[in-house]
């Protein structure tokens, strides 16, 4: 199969529709095709608990582009990702985004008041992770996506800029379909 | 209510977040501000600000910056919803005593 650019007619009132890219190591290939995706929560899953993808093609291939160098192959899939339009968080909404930091807040409030015990946070990625999968499941949202910042680093070790990079987050196989596989 | 410790247990279990009991230990930086909602000190339906809102009321007399840019300035905040939230960085404003209501907003409301 290969990979073209395709169009997708949808109601953007009514539904979320978007093609993401998802990069794996190609042993995964046939596993994915026939079982589905297996959804991660994994240290670098900053939205937590689901499937990864990314906005284009490009990113995808930058992604771990480093890793397992000459050893393991990978492959990317493009896939079409649908959801009802009120089950997609866009969290570079910033009226989104403010909603989420207000229900985080509540949150926190409540969990002082009444919780034996509480979380003890190592880092803001476990922040990003436990509040992205409790906000989804309280208002069952399905996808969610943000963009996130990514250090430029030079030969020398130096971060010299900054760049801007989409991920979408996809909870349920259910809103995933697989177009094209690209080795 | 959104707290549910045993939903909270299992999610720190997945992502390897360690618990600990709850004595008031400051968890991050952030959380060390105090938040409320406007309505529970405002009286006034509406105020306008410019970065800072001048607030009265039994608890607080403070001058407050508001923190996440809750509205573009000269704005009226609409004291009656809910999702309107003040954030106090504690310590650093609680002996603040400035403490004045902005009357304009109301006069230009009755207008």
């Amino acid at each position: 199969m290969c990979m073209s650019k395709i169009s997708i007619e949808y109601n953007p009132l009514l539904y979320y529709n978007e093609i993401g890219y998802h990069k794996t190591y190609s042993i995964y290939k046939e596993s994915i095709i026939e079982n589905g995706f297996k959804p991660s929560c994994d240290d670098d899953d900053w939205l937590g608990e689901g499937i990864y993808f990314w906005d284009n093609l490009d990113n995808a291939n930058w992604w771990n582009k480093n890793k397992n160098k000459g050893t393991m192959k990978h492959c990317v899939f493009q896939c079409e990702l649908r959801c009802k339009a009120n089950k997609y968080l866009n969290l570079d909404d910033k009226n989104e985004m403010n909603k989420f930091d207000i229900f985080s807040k509540q949150y926190i409030k409540e969990m002082r008041k009444l919780g034996e015990k509480i979380p003890k946070f190592g880092n803001n990625n476990q922040r990003k992770k436990f509040f992205c999968d409790l906000y989804c499941k309280k208002n069952n949202f399905e996808i969610l996506s943000h963009t996130f910042e990514h250090d430029i680093i030079n030969s020398a070790g130096f971060k010299v800029g900054i760049e801007y990079k989409r991920q979408i987050c996809v909870r349920e196989n259910s809103n995933i379909k697989i177009i094209a596989v690209k080795e | 209510m959104l707290f549910d410790e045993k939903e909270m247990m299992e999610l720190c279990e997945k992502y390897g977040i360690p618990v600990v009991e709850n004595d008031g230990t400051v968890l991050f930086e952030e959380e060390m501000t105090e938040d409320f909602l406007i309505s529970e000190i405002m009286n006034e339906p509406y105020v306008s600000y410019d970065d800072n809102i001048n607030i009265s009321s039994k608890k607080y007399s403070l001058n407050i910056p508001l923190i996440g840019g809750l509205n573009s300035r000269n704005e009226m905040i609409d004291n009656t919803s809910e999702i309107k939230y003040c954030s106090v960085a504690k310590d650093k404003y609680y002996n603040n005593c400035t403490s004045t209501i902005d009357r304009k907003s109301k006069n230009a409301i009755a207008a």
